[in-house]
């Protein structure tokens, strides 16, 4: 996703009070493409996934999603 | 077949080919410098400049026997199988241009018959076709190494 685009999993993790596992388990995807995306490192996100993401954490892709403008 | 198993026959063939080569080169080659025989060019001449030829045929199956190591360790599509496929197509194409250009002045020396040219001509054709081969098989591993990068990263 470039280093533009972040992914804020940690915030609503934290206001819902899940872990890492629960929400990989929920998703479907493994805790290693979990960490992927909160590093920066993914190149693309399925639509698919970025839906079970917002149904798992109960919330909008703005709520996860964040556009940080380079430097 | 598994990945591991055809690397596997790969390593075998590599070093099969290896062992022929050191047949060849050792034992076939110096009757096959009789062919060469002429006036002014001694056969223990072209014994040696196809000796120097085998250099970069035992480098090529080098590098041919990494890529099969990178075959087994699921690295297929690498950038690194990529610069291996570049080199082994450089090496094929120096070979092929030093065989043509050294039998070149051999034969300006002395008119050889027919059969040493023809082998020239066979052996200058097959080292010009896997160069060729081998740099467009380089093209490809590289864009499958970037195509599969962004796969691993799609998430």
């Amino acid at each position: 996703m470039e280093e533009n685009i972040i992914f804020n999993i940690d915030v609503m993790l934290a206001k819902r009070k899940m872990s890492v596992t629960e929400l990989s388990q929920r998703v479907g995807i493994t805790i290693s493409n979990i960490s992927i995306l909160k590093n920066g490192k993914a190149k693309a996100i399925k639509i698919s996934t970025l839906a079970k993401l917002c149904e798992a954490l109960d919330c909008q892709p703005g709520d996860i999603l964040e556009y940080r403008p380079g430097d | 077949m598994s990945q591991r198993s055809l690397s596997n026959r790969l390593k075998l063939i590599i070093i099969g080919v290896g062992v022929c080569g050191i047949f060849f080169y050792s034992y076939l080659l110096p009757f096959a410098a009789m062919f060469f025989e002429s006036e002014n060019v001694y056969p223990s001449t072209w014994f040696v400049f196809f000796l120097v030829s085998a250099v970069p045929c035992y480098a090529v199956l080098v590098y041919a026997y990494m890529i099969a190591r990178n075959i087994g360790a699921d690295r297929s599509f690498s950038e690194e199988n990529a610069r291996f496929l570049r080199r082994i197509s450089t090496l094929a194409a120096v070979d092929a241009a030093y065989v043509f250009v050294g039998s070149s002045v051999f034969f300006c020396i002395d008119s050889p018959e027919l059969l040493p040219i023809a082998l020239v001509v066979i052996i200058v054709f097959i080292g010009v076709s896997v160069s060729v081969a081998a740099v467009a098989l380089s093209h490809l591993v590289s864009k499958a190494a970037r195509l599969q990068d962004e796969q691993n990263l799609t998430i």
